[in-house]
């Protein structure tokens, strides 16, 4: 199997007005999404907002992520599956889809 | 990464409603919005991190350790403020850290128990108040409770919490005195957040079972106070687990209301009447007899009868006779008919409605299908067929127009009933 990143970009709206209950059922989601992955789940993390840009060979430093926060990069997976085709279905029973987020599925490039 | 296999039901909620009572400690009512907003920032790391991490193994003091350090940083901030130099918020870390402590926690929810139970407000904002801080409910969950908007549910919370905040900011401790009037509103408080959750005036809503359970929870919460006599608060307690035992019954699966004369009784819950019992056997501490030692009592008749015909109705109205002294209202004269008919026969029971409906009015829906019912046990249909008749057209309810509907249809189905 090859390793796949599936990058997490979420929509801030769509955690607006949510209950305690809500959130309780996200995470519920997100926590059966895990284990029917089962095998394929690598690893993951959760990203600070907090962040800072770099850009070019002048290497000028600016505060805030580089996308302009309507989706901002929330967190990423690393997943094993046999093709592009599998994890992107894999990528499917993401919860954070249901909120409006998107995910970018990328293939680690294997270097021999 | 791994999967907690502890019961997480409602954590969030729950957790809500313990944080928010912390945080009106230290901060008080005039913070109300930075307190939810404590909260909703505690959820989103938590949500943020759990999802790609899994859920750690102790969620709650996972969750605690996170708003205790939001909130210390939130006091450094304020503190720094000029504009707060009026009030006295605590800005030692070792005193936030006392007020996270287990014993702590719990004797901010009753103290936040007994600033929302309020005389200052009307009973059903205690109620909306309670539920929103003690009890974690979200506004949406609250208006879909009591059949309100959530406008309405918005502005019931932001009125209530400025009302309070001269009142009594940081939840001090009452007085002795205070305490104990303060103790009976309470009481009243859970008494008719669980009614709320009960009703059944539409469709059932996945809320009201919540809603009962957190009166039921709100309730067990002030037997921990010590003090003398928690009798009422063991018949009240009663009364909610003999109501319990019967609540998957009172809706069919439609969700239309099933009378407890028609209601299979094979299906209530024993377990759950048999705690109706111990707590109602505990109610009899101390002498104070109050109205949910009553209702209690009538309940425990019910559940303990295998039939409707069987019931002990003979103590059901002496029941009803002594709650008259706490509650003479139209309903509880109308249930007492009721009770009566079911002892004397159906004709005393029309006479004391028709008493009741000329004293108090006749123009309501439930005493017109009243009368159509013991008009139905005397076999006297045309009179019934015209009751149910006025009753529906004064039915002001969706779940009750399709009861009444039905049982029209029955009295017409049943010969010697439709005279064509």
């Amino acid at each position: 199997m090859n390793k796949y990143m599936l990058i997490l970009f979420e929509d801030a709206k769509g955690y607006e007005g949510m209950s305690a209950e809500d959130y309780q059922k996200e995470i519920e989601m997100h926590m059966k999404w895990m284990e029917e992955l089962g095998d394929h789940y690598d690893s993951g993390e959760p990203l600070e907002a907090d962040a800072k840009t770099i850009k070019g060979v002048e290497k000028v430093v600016s505060d805030g992520p580089y996308i302009e926060a309507k989706e901002m990069v929330g967190g990423f997976y690393m997943i094993h599956a046999e093709s592009l085709e599998q994890a992107t279905e894999l990528a499917k029973g993401c919860p954070v889809l249901r909120l409006g987020g998107t995910i970018e599925v990328r293939p680690v490039m294997v270097i021999e | 990464m791994h999967f907690v296999e502890e019961n997480i039901d409602h954590l969030f909620r729950e957790f809500s409603g313990k944080m928010a009572s912390v945080l009106l400690r230290i901060f008080g009512f005039e913070h109300a919005s930075l307190i939810d907003d404590i909260i909703q920032e505690t959820f989103l790391t938590a949500l943020h991190q759990w999802k790609t991490k899994g859920m750690p193994d102790y969620a709650e003091a996972w969750l605690m350790r996170v708003a205790k350090n939001k909130t210390i940083n939130e006091l450094r901030r304020l503190g720094k403020s000029k504009a707060n130099t009026a009030t006295e918020l605590i800005v030692d870390d070792s005193q936030v850290e006392e007020l996270f402590l287990d014993n702590e926690i719990e004797d901010s929810q009753l103290r936040a128990l007994f600033a929302c139970c309020t005389p200052i407000l009307s009973q059903k904002n205690q109620i909306i108040l309670t539920l929103k801080t003690l009890s974690g409910f979200g506004n949406r969950e609250i208006a879909k409770a009591l059949y309100m908007s959530d406008d309405a549910v918005k502005k019931s919370i932001y009125r209530s919490r400025i009302q309070l905040q001269g009142e009594n900011n940081r939840l001090e401790v009452p007085t002795i005195q205070q305490a104990e009037q303060r103790y009976q509103v309470v009481l009243k408080v859970c008494y008719l957040m669980f009614n709320e959750g009960y009703k059944t005036t539409e469709k059932p809503h996945l809320i009201d079972e919540d809603l009962c359970l957190e009166a039921i929870r709100l309730t067990k919460l002030l037997i921990g106070i010590g003090r003398e006599n928690h009798g009422g608060s063991y018949a009240l307690l009663a009364l909610m687990h003999f109501s319990m035992a019967r609540f998957s019954e009172r809706q069919n699966s439609m969700g239309e209301f099933v009378s407890i004369e028609e209601q299979n009784r094979g299906n209530w819950d024993s377990g759950l009447i048999e705690l109706g019992y111990y707590y109602l056997k505990e109610s009899r501490e101390g002498n104070t007899l109050t109205r949910y030692h009553l209702e209690a009592t009538i309940a425990a008749m019910h559940c303990g009868s295998p039939g409707f015909e069987e019931t002990d109705w003979q103590g059901i109205v002496s029941c009803y006779e002594k709650l008259f002294r706490f509650d003479d209202s139209f309903m509880m004269k109308l249930s007492h008919a009721m009770a009566v008919s079911q002892l004397e026969g159906a004709e005393m029971g029309v006479k004391l409605l028709k008493e009741l409906g000329n004293k108090e009015g006749s123009s309501s829906s439930y005493l017109m299908a009243a009368m159509a019912k013991l008009h139905r046990n005397l076999g006297k249909y045309e009179l019934a067929k015209s009751y149910y008749e006025v009753a529906i057209d004064l039915c002001k309810n969706p779940n009750d127009l399709v009861f009444l509907k039905k049982q029209l249809l029955t009295v017409l189905k049943t010969p010697g009933g439709n005279s064509n």
